[in-house]
């Protein structure tokens, strides 16, 4: 089947798990509904689909998209195919950032007891600047002490890591320090949600997310050619020096948009690349429209099945792409392992 | 339970005496918000417990509720049959709500404020919480002058004082010391009197071993993770547990070592105990715990069967 | 010379292991002395304190050190299987699928400690397999190291993915289950031991009368076969005693993380991996006291620092981030 046909088939995919996340939830709507959004005064259901719904299918489009860049750039940069956008320090850093913010409002606004009124609570709304402000600022961290002569790679994955695993530690004990009230909320950010989740959150990731997405098409010939290794790159005429860190940062601009967003939501941004290389092949330019239709479609269907599964419970869109991810994953690689051994 | 419906009777009583509609009414909520409601609501949705509580105390219907460590009210009896469930009280499902039309949305400051722009769109909203006496006072006056019925407040308010004087008159003299648990598997938190169940323990006359906590920055704070020796220290006459998703609690030896384990007062505690801010609440609270400290005292207070403390089970 | 500096190791590790133990044992609500709390190992006076000691504080210890001695094994058992330093419990899918067989059993079924140990073997085992028959080892083909380690992240996605998806159906109290991830050891007590330490010295005596076998595990299977070992069906074998050992440490303490994945390579470190790959008992020795020694003062500071508010997987966690940081940088440094 050529490119064009791939997109075609994934573009409606696309569109009907955006059209499924707009017809089923909690609130049993009709197609009727659907139809009623665009009346001038659109009834009660069809409301709250525009307020609730709709945000968050556009937060998932803009979050699983902004990963699966991020997470293909990573891999062929760093050659490394177990890359995930969100561990170079963007999960650690947001997260930290966060639960720090949590816990500073309850420092700094006293109890509030007196007069019966508490200030000592953060506001979703002020969450997504947070997040992207120490995700940012943790990528900076990963990328000055990579930063070697220019940037090593191997260096840069190392301490990726390793940042992201202390981070990770003072996270835990940060979460476990707040009272029981709070933690709840906290948890519920840490595992990847779009609950609640409107125009106001995704606006501030979109300047930053237009401008990697901007950067990573302006270096497409470089990304292309960095498949290859470094001398082959050079040889096609590639500056790695400069495309290099340029691409990644981009990268991190992207995968951090994303976090701040939805919190820490793992595992898109790993599989969604292997994924489009096995349906698109190596032809760069079709794996990135590819990565970006996949990684919109797999957020978008997770979120709507974790609200569908139980209402009125949700399920973290995190933790279902996790699930559904995961096996996709195991067969994508056990045919791959397959063809290895053949 | 008898006073408290002395006191509704008696606001109702009262009522006609000062029946002009107090509406429209402005009050500032717990995260200092100032909400106006232009008529008294009639669709509402308590997404905190105290709220579904005062609502039942002033028998007023409540449209929905939101579960709280996976348990609805069930000390609220009857009155729950009916309401929706808008799911768990730390992320409450916003489009149900959206399309329920409601007047009115009631929070639980801690949970719900973060979330206020959202629930903004489809409805009024405030939210209070009651970690101790005094904001339980003060949210059951507001929330009563919000619902439209500041007099009725007022009078389960100061019902609740009495009985809390009235049952602290007959304590026995003979302090006893009762410690109130939160647990789940091996984890035990011990609460601290500037948490409202272990307040209206205190203020009864029993003494808490692990004191105030003149430092929590909050009273939802005042905490302490427990390990089996700080028990062994501490060794309660009585102990309270609720038990997080109910059933047993892992044995550990130091249990039989306590007096509340030789006493037979270990006990398993119902849901109200973890949400005890409405008048409903609290006053069972109050009067069962009583009943629990010094069963020669007083009497086994009238409560709905599910509600009802139980002996601890132990997991071996 | 590896002689040398392995008597040397392990006499400072037994000095740390003991001042810890004396630590664990002296500190808790009853003041004791040093002397006060040796007396109480032979006699019981019936007072609380020496209640403390014996049925407590002793235990508690005793499930800190033992976890960490297991973690540390099945770690080290995990590197030589698929010849990869990255193994750990946690990498392989292992410590996840118990914890979800925890989790589940918790959430729905009893919290009786046999059943959890069960569960956790169970969901350990499950995770194992999967991860075995996704990276296609197994078939006559050689077991490749990239791909366990690849078919571990995923499984061990999945079911960290399912217990949370569990818990939020459940409506479970995220606070609770989140303390009991993190992993720690409040209120354990002779109960946990007893379901830790049989499993313990079972696969600890089977380790080192595998030792001559693994010690050949650690080349290719190739050039085992040249030394007269079939690779495959031992690699196998040890594999099913490092499942056994996370499972009952998951079971015993909740899914604590890194140490099986750094007290190898501290042992490594100490050994002086530099002159060449230490013999494969001395490793092993080193490796579990290093696992007991930092699980065991990972506890004492959950004990004595913020109230205890704080389990020992976090401490565990902070002080393996900062081992892999040295680690980072030597292997940085090696490579150039």
């Amino acid at each position: 089947m050529p490119a064009r046909y791939k997109f075609l088939l994934l573009f409606f995919l696309l569109a009907a798990a955006c059209l499924l996340s707009l017809r089923y939830g909690a609130v049993a709507a009709q197609w009727s509904d659907l139809a009623d959004l665009f009346s001038k005064e659109p009834g009660p259901v069809a409301r709250a689909i525009l307020q609730f719904r709709l945000p968050r299918v556009l937060c998932a489009i803009v979050v699983g998209l902004y990963l699966a860049l991020a997470g293909l750039v990573f891999q062929i940069v760093l050659r490394n195919p177990l890359a995930d956008p969100t561990i170079f320090g963007v999960s650690g850093g947001a997260s930290f950032a966060v639960v720090l913010a949590m816990n500073l409002v309850i420092f700094f606004s006293g109890s509030g007891l007196a007069s019966g009124v508490a200030t000592d609570f953060l506001p979703m709304g002020m969450v997504p600047p947070i997040a992207l402000l120490g995700a940012l600022c943790a990528t900076a961290a990963v990328m000055a002490l990579a930063w070697q002569d220019g940037l090593s790679t191997m260096r840069l994955v190392l301490f990726g890591a390793v940042v992201a695993v202390i981070l990770n530690g003072f996270v835990m004990a940060l979460v476990l320090s707040l009272s029981e009230a709070r933690t709840e909320l906290a948890i519920l950010w840490l595992a990847g949600s779009l609950y609640a989740r409107d125009m106001a959150n995704l606006l501030p990731a979109l300047p930053w997310g237009i401008v990697g997405i901007f950067v990573i098409l302006l270096f497409a010939r470089s990304l292309s050619a960095l498949q290859f290794d470094a001398t082959t790159a050079q040889a096609l005429g590639v500056r790695t020096r400069l495309s290099v860190p340029v691409l990644i940062v981009a990268a991190a601009m992207l995968a951090s948009s994303a976090v701040s967003v939805a919190g820490p939501v793992g595992f898109v941004g790993l599989l969604v690349p292997h994924v489009a290389r096995l349906v698109f092949g190596a032809n760069l330019q079709d794996r990135l429209v590819g990565c970006a239709l996949i990684g919109a479609l797999l957020v978008v269907s997770g979120d709507l099945l974790g609200r569908v599964a139980a209402p009125p419970l949700e399920v973290p869109v995190g933790i279902v792409t996790s699930l559904i991810g995961a096996p996709v994953f195991a067969v994508l690689m056990r045919q791959e392992f397959r063809k290895g051994t053949a | 339970m008898r006073s408290l419906l002395f006191a509704v009777l008696f606001a109702m009583a009262a009522g006609p005496a000062l029946a002009e509609d107090p509406f429209p009414v402005t009050v500032t909520d717990g995260r200092g918000a100032n909400v106006t409601l232009e008529k008294s609501p009639k669709k509402v949705a308590a997404l905190w417990a105290a709220a579904a509580d005062m609502m039942v105390a002033l028998e007023r219907p409540v449209y929905g509720v939101t579960t709280y460590e996976g348990a609805m009210p069930v000390y609220l009896g009857d009155a729950m049959e009916g309401a929706v469930d808008f799911g768990d009280i730390t992320a409450p499902n916003l489009e149900l709500m959206a399309v329920s039309d409601l007047d009115l949305t009631i929070g639980m400051t801690r949970y719900n404020a973060p979330y206020a722009d959202d629930i903004e769109k489809f409805s009024k909203f405030v939210t209070y919480e009651g970690f101790n006496i005094e904001q339980s006072l003060q949210s059951m006056v507001a929330l009563g002058k919000v619902l439209g019925a500041e007099e009725e407040a007022e009078a389960l308010n100061k019902s609740f004082l009495e009985g809390i004087e009235e049952l602290a008159s007959q304590t026995p003299a003979e302090p006893r010391s009762v410690l109130f648990v939160w647990s789940y598997q091996n984890t035990l938190y011990g609460y601290q009197e500037n948490v409202l169940t272990a307040e209206l323990i205190a203020r009864l006359g029993a003494v808490n071993p692990l004191g105030r906590n003149e430092e929590a920055e909050t009273p939802d704070n005042a905490f302490v993770v427990l390990e089996a020796e700080d028990l062994l220290k501490l060794n309660p006459d009585v102990m309270m547990f609720f038990v997080s998703h109910g059933g047993a609690v892992p044995y550990n030896p130091v249990f039989e070592r306590l007096d509340a384990f030789k006493n037979n007062q270990i006990y398993s505690v119902g849901y109200q105990y973890t949400q005890p801010a409405g008048p409903i609440a609290r006053d069972l609270v109050l009067r069962e715990a009583a009943y629990l400290i010094w069963p020669e005292t007083f009497a086994k207070p009238d409560m709905p069967e599910g509600a009802r403390a139980v002996p601890l089970e132990f997991a071996r | 010379m590896t002689q040398y500096r392995f008597v040397a190791l392990a006499l400072g590790l037994l000095v740390l292991g003991s001042a810890g133990f004396m630590t664990s044992w002296s500190a808790g609500a009853h003041e004791t002395t040093f002397t006060q709390t040796l007396a109480y190992f032979t006699g019981d006076d019936g007072s609380n304190t020496a209640f403390s000691v014996r049925q407590l504080r002793i235990p508690r210890s005793l499930c800190a050190f033992g976890v960490g001695v297991a973690l540390a094994l099945s770690g080290a058992l995990i590197q030589v299987i698929v010849r990869n330093p990255l193994g750990d419990p946690g990498l392989t899918g292992v410590s996840a699928g118990a914890a979800f067989g925890v989790a589940i059993t918790l959430t729905l079924i009893t919290p009786s400690p046999f059943a959890l140990t069960l569960a956790g073997f169970a969901g350990g085992f499950a995770a194992a397999a999967l991860t075995f028959s996704i990276s296609g080892a197994g078939r006559g083909a050689a077991m490749q190291p990239v791909r366990i380690i690849l078919a571990g992240i995923a499984v061990s996605v999945f079911f960290l993915g399912a217990t949370s998806a569990v818990m939020v159906l459940a409506r479970s109290s995220m606070q609770t289950l989140y303390f009991w991830l993190v992993g720690g050891f409040i209120n354990r007590g002779w109960g946990d031991v007893g379901l830790l330490w049989p499993v313990l010295i079972v696969c600890a005596a089977a380790i080192f009368m595998l030792a001559p076998v693994l010690r050949l595990l650690r080349f290719d299977d190739t050039m085992a076969m040249a030394m007269g070992v079939r690779a495959g069906p031992w690699r196998l074998v040890a594999g099913i005693f490092s499942v056994a050992l996370a499972g009952v440490c998951v079971a015993v303490a909740g899914p604590l993380s890194f140490v099986g994945f750094i007290a190898p390579h501290l042992a490594r470190l100490g050994l002086g991996s530099r002159a060449g790959t230490p013999p494969i008992t001395i490793w092993l020795l080193t490796t579990a006291l290093f696992g007991g020694v930092l699980v065991l003062w990972a506890d004492c500071a959950a004990k004595l620092f913020l109230n205890g508010r704080v389990p020992a997987g976090v401490f565990t966690t902070v002080f393996g981030g900062l081992v892999f940081l040295v680690m980072a940088r030597r292997g940085l440094a090696d490579a150039r």
